[in-house]
């Protein structure tokens, strides 16, 4: 039964409107939602970026204190000191600044039996990092996990950092090592990371990592003409 | 409502969350590391499939809000984010609010919604004006310019 609108239309009788009205909205429904999903599960799974449903990202992790966050960066040394004990925890051991600079020097480091590992993303890496340390992203092991792992099975001690304090992915990237078969005694961690690094205003370098010894003499060398010369 | 007015909500509306989802699958363990911060999902499983697959659908009813399709289903589909996102937020600002020393509207963080940090105060404000934009559409329909399909109630009777 058809009624007259204002603007001249006709309304079907309202039983008739709401069963098509409905009949619409469930097409409408499957359409948004039957073809949305397994749209986004295709493009997340095709995305080399994308995440891999099955893994856990964060193991052997507790949740997240209320105040993790980059609200309050003012207390870094207390976010160290609780790195360290997560650490502990974890069964890793935690490396200060000076014990890493230290090491830096050695010819054990130039042999790579000392091993750095830097578990940041690609963009972190590329502003600046720690010389000769090895790129590796646990979010995307499968980009640099043969040459990480090669290194790190004849290394004697394996060093991993990423920005320091309540940043997890250093541990992450460590426990990822582990469970690839490096052992447990060789890890350690730069609790401190490459924030507290910079805070102290000790140098980085850029670019790609087999350029790195040369640019980190060249770096040395400027820094003791500048002692020399002040 | 005018039907010209409709269609420009439906563009602001489907253009943000295109762009929105779009940041987020840029960059989804940066989402992944947010969602772990909200403390709200414990479960691995939950995480990853929230992390991978809410950007993608975002940006797919984002999407279909710009073209016209299925306008009623995706605007009330995003009203329902909109809102389990807003109440998100007010969550994790509650969580945070002890340990700063600000009022509630100076405090921002970064809530993983693809805009970077922002003041608790102005994200809510504006998830409120998207959710009354989808609101609008739910009930008013899809306006001008919508490709499919087209179902105002005033329209039934001539298909």
């Amino acid at each position: 039964m058809h009624h007259p609108t204002h603007d001249g239309g006709e309304f079907l009788h309202p039983n008739h409107v709401s069963a098509c009205h409905m009949r619409v909205a469930w097409l409408e429904w499957l359409f948004v939602l039957g073809l949305g999903l397994p749209l986004a599960v295709v493009l997340n799974h095709h995305l080399d970026s994308g995440i891999d449903i099955t893994r856990d990202y964060f193991p052997d992790s507790s949740p997240q204190s209320p105040a993790a966050s980059k609200i309050q960066p003012a207390d870094f040394q207390a976010e160290v000191r609780e790195a360290i004990s997560r650490l502990e925890r974890k069964g890793f051991s935690a490396l200060s600044m000076d014990q890493v600079w230290f090491l830096l020097g050695s010819e054990e480091w130039k042999t790579e039996q000392i091993v750095l590992i830097d578990a940041r993303n690609e963009a972190a890496y590329a502003a600046g990092h720690l010389p000769l340390a090895y790129r590796f992203d646990h979010y995307h092991p499968e980009e640099h996990l043969d040459e990480v792992l090669a290194a790190c099975l004849v290394a004697s001690q394996i060093i991993v950092y990423c920005n320091g304090g309540q940043c997890e992915d250093s541990e992450f990237a460590a426990a990822y090592l582990r469970d690839m078969g490096v052992e447990t005694s060789k890890l350690a961690v730069l609790a401190e990371g490459m924030h507290g690094w910079l805070l102290a205003g000790h140098p980085v370098v850029l670019g790609d990592r087999q350029d790195d010894l040369i640019e980190w003499e060249t770096i040395l060398g400027n820094i003791e003409l500048e002692v020399v010369q002040p | 409502m005018k039907a010209s007015a409709l269609c420009v909500v439906r563009w602001i509306l489907g253009g943000c969350f295109v762009y929105l989802g779009w940041v987020k699958t840029r960059d989804p363990v940066a989402f992944l590391k947010v969602i772990r911060e909200f403390n709200l999902l414990q479960a691995p499983l939950l995480m990853n499939v929230v992390a991978a697959w809410l950007p993608w659908f975002e940006c797919w009813c984002g999407l279909l809000l710009v073209l016209g399709v299925g306008v009623r289903a995706a605007a009330m589909t995003l009203a329902g984010l909109l809102a389990a996102f807003s109440i998100m937020v007010w969550l994790r600002a509650l969580q945070l609010m002890p340990s700063f020393d600000g009022s509630f509207c100076s405090l921002s963080f970064d809530c993983g919604c693809g805009s970077g940090e922002v003041f608790v105060c102005q994200k809510l404000l504006q998830n409120g004006c998207l959710f009354i934009g989808a609101l609008l559409l739910v009930w008013q329909g899809a306006g001008r310019l919508a490709l499919w399909p087209k179902v105002g109630f005033l329209k039934l009777n001539q298909s």
